[in-house]
Formats: structure tokens, C-alpha cells, sequence
């Protein structure tokens, strides 16, 4: 665990007993990634910044439920803000697309799955187990994890049956398993 | 250690494609199995790589401040996980913590009513009930002839076997008081002369076996809670 990642676990436990300043310090050096992770979800840069607001308030609020042998104080944030941007986009793709959403969901397109995969660290564990699946397939649980998709909507975008989708993507967890032990 | 099956279920879950009842029921197991925890936590560890490979985004001015006026006033701590206890034995605590969301959602509420073109009389009382994230969950409105009804504002998981229950509290002695169950329709309606309706009465909705809690009492978690509010219009 690297020395910010103690920081992180700290911060979030003195936030569990009520400090404001530790929730501003993780404001501080987390906000811009948060947003930035929720934009690739939900491609609006204000409603990103809506989640980044309700994810502070979520954090803030179960703080003391955060625990350290589960996982990096990071991972578990950064869990807060996806969930509630898939949660987000969800709720809104039941509403009628506007033609101004596709042209930004297609300006995003090339900014989203694959380019998060080519900017993995080298040598991180993730990225050398995403290059042993088959490139489709690998492209299908990017799809998942970096734009927040459906399985409806990945095998929409990368053109397969639904079926055909889920088992990729079970195949490939599958296989990551695996890999990752 | 977890077995393959829940493996590739935390995994699933994890990248954000578990929905429905498959999701519900995950969850609920999840709250409580520790091998289960591991297993998202695991998962999490590994994607997380990704997180980091997004474009951070500057935040605007104004951010930081929203965040501390939803978290409530300095100096009261808010980050308690158990619910419960706080809710009915410190009205006070509560009270202050939520009512800046609740002033402001009860303009929401007035809205809904007009929105539905009911000719209506007008509420003695209404409670924007809301989430453990604080957002607008249900509007209670409270009539002269003791009449409530519940507009839900979001759909709520009701696990088979479940089921909700709508309470109120007015006095802490006495404690809460069911109101009645609640099917799994968009609204729901009850006739309760006998109970008060006063401005600051708490209600709130459980999560119950089904036929309601065996003890009288809210035994089940909690999905919204809001204190009753006289309307200014």
C-alpha cells in the first residue's frame, strides 16, 4: 500500500468520526478525478459534477462504514461516484436522447474504452490480463467499467447478439479471474 | 474463500452490469457475507487501474461549498452508519441535519400536486421523506380528514418476501406508531383519523417481513424518512 493510499484510508476514517477538514483534503486531491470519471459515464460535464457533489455527501455520510482490509480507501470512493453515474445514466436513458446527446456520446466515443485501455499503466496487473483477451471481448468489459454501458447497450455498440454479449463478458471475468489471482 | 459463481458475480457486479432483483439480492447478501466483501473488494482493487487513466476535470468554484452546506452544519457528526438509533432516539440531531434538503424539496412536493392537476384539498401537512443519500425518496400529504397518501419519487426494491411499512412518530415516549403497509404501487393511500398530524411528526417507510413487523415495531431497515412540514401556499 503506497504512502498516499494510507493517507486515503486515514482521511476517510477521521471523516467517519465527523472532521470536515479530512473530507476536504480528500475534496481536495480527489474532486477533478471523481468528476473526470463520472464525465466518461455520463458525457455531461455538469451532470458529472452533480455525482461528484452526491458522491462527497455519500462519503461523508457512510465514512465509518469504510473498511480497510477490503480494499484501498480510493477504490471504494471511486465505486461511490461509478455507481451513482451508472445510476445516473440509466435514469436517463429511459428519457428520450437528444439529438445533442448523441453528437457528444459519438465526440466521446473515441475519448472512452479504448483509450482508458491504452492509457493502463505498463506493467499493472489489469492491463496485462485485459491483453490476453480477445480484443472484441476486452472491448466489451471496458465498455462496462469505463462508460457505465448495459449489456443492451454494449452488444448495441459493438454490434453482437445480447446473448452473445453476456457470455463474452462472463467468459471474460472468467478468464481475468484467473489471471488476476 | 468465495466460490466461482459468486466470483464472476462480484466481478459483474463490480463493472456496473448487475440490475434488478439479481442486483437486490446481491446486495443484500453482500451486506452481511465477508467473503463475498472480499471478493468485490478484490475486484474493485484490480479495475480501479482504470480510474485512474480518466481526465481529470478542474471542479467549479462553487463545488466545495455546495458539498459543505449538504453535509450539514460544522460540528455535528453525520457519518454514523446505524440509522436507527439516531433517527428515534435523537429527533434533534436529525432534525438539523436534514433540513436544509427537506425546505428545499418540499418546493418539489407543492409542484407534483399542482403537476397532477389534483383539485384537492389542500394539505394539513407534508413530508418529503428521503434517502439515506439525502435525495427526495416520497412526499406524505396529510388531510383534515385524516387521510394520508404517499407519492413515491423513485421506484423502491421489494424483495420477495418483503414487504414495506409506513410509520410515524410524534412522541417519543410512546414511540413510532405503524400507519400501515404499503403495496408495490406508485401511491398509496390510508385512512388514519385516529393518528395526530402535526408539523414536525416524523414518518418514515421500513423494509418488513411481509405481513408487516412481527414486533410492532420498525425491526427492517429504513428507505426514506422526513419530518411533516405545515405548506406556506
Amino acid at each position: 500500500m503506497s504512502v498516499s493510499e494510507l493517507d486515503h484510508a486515514k482521511l476517510l476514517v477521521a471523516c467517519g468520526r465527523g472532521d470536515r477538514a479530512a473530507l476536504r483534503a480528500i475534496y481536495e486531491r480527489e474532486a477533478g478525478a471523481m468528476i473526470g470519471i463520472a464525465a466518461r459515464i455520463v458525457k455531461r460535464r455538469e451532470l458529472a459534477e452533480e455525482i461528484a457533489h452526491d458522491a462527497f455527501v455519500q462519503i461523508w455520510r457512510f465514512a465509518a462504514r469504510y473498511d480497510p482490509a477490503l480494499g484501498s480507501g480510493r477504490a471504494w470512493m471511486f465505486a461511490i461516484v461509478r455507481n451513482r453515474a451508472i445510476n445516473a445514466l440509466r435514469d436517463t436513458s429511459r428519457e428520450q436522447a437528444t439529438p445533442d446527446d448523441e453528437i457528444n456520446a459519438a465526440v466521446d466515443r473515441d475519448s472512452g474504452a479504448e483509450n482508458a485501455f491504452d492509457k493502463l499503466a505498463e506493467g499493472s496487473a489489469l492491463r496485462r490480463c485485459l491483453e490476453n483477451l480477445d480484443p472484441r471481448r476486452r472491448v466489451a468489459v471496458l465498455l462496462a467499467y469505463v462508460e457505465g454501458l448495459s449489456h443492451g447497450e454494449i452488444a448495441a455498440r459493438i454490434n453482437v447478439p445480447l446473448g452473445t454479449c453476456k457470455s463474452w463478458i462472463t467468459r471474460s471475468l472468467a478468464q481475468l479471474r484467473e489471471c488476476l489471482a | 474463500m468465495t466460490d466461482r459463481m459468486d466470483d464472476l458475480s462480484a466481478g459483474e457486479y463490480v463493472l456496473g452490469l448487475m440490475e434488478g432483483p439479481a442486483l437486490a439480492e446481491f446486495e443484500r447478501r453482500l451486506a452481511h457475507d465477508r467473503a463475498l466483501q472480499a471478493a468485490v473488494g478484490h475486484w474493485r482493487e484490480h479495475f480501479s487501474a482504470l480510474d485512474s487513466t480518466a481526465t481529470p476535470a478542474r471542479p467549479s468554484t462553487v463545488l466545495w461549498n455546495k458539498i459543505e452546506s449538504s453535509i450539514g452544519r460544522p460540528g455535528v457528526v453525520d457519518a454514523a452508519p446505524n440509522f436507527r438509533e439516531r433517527i428515534w432516539s435523537n429527533l434533534g440531531f436529525w432534525r438539523g441535519t436534514s433540513f436544509a434538503g427537506a425546505a428545499a424539496s418540499l418546493v418539489l412536493a407543492v409542484t407534483v400536486g399542482l403537476m397532477a392537476g389534483r383539485a384537492t384539498p389542500k394539505p394539513m401537512i407534508i413530508a418529503v421523506m428521503q434517502t439515506g443519500d439525502m435525495s427526495p425518496g416520497a412526499i406524505v400529504e396529510a388531510f383534515a380528514d385524516g387521510s394520508l397518501s404517499i407519492v413515491a419519487l423513485k421506484d423502491f426494491e421489494v424483495p420477495p418476501g418483503r414487504t414495506m411499512q409506513f410509520w410515524t412518530l410524534w412522541d417519543k415516549q410512546k414511540g413510532p406508531v405503524s400507519v400501515g403497509l404499503i403495496d408495490r404501487t406508485k401511491r398509496a393511500r390510508f385512512q388514519r383519523a385516529d393518528l395526530p398530524q402535526q408539523n414536525d411528526q416524523l414518518y418514515e417507510i421500513t423494509l418488513e417481513q411481509e405481513g408487516g413487523s412481527p414486533t410492532g415495531k420498525p425491526t427492517g431497515p429504513v428507505l426514506v424518512k422526513g419530518y411533516a412540514t405545515t405548506p406556506r401556499l
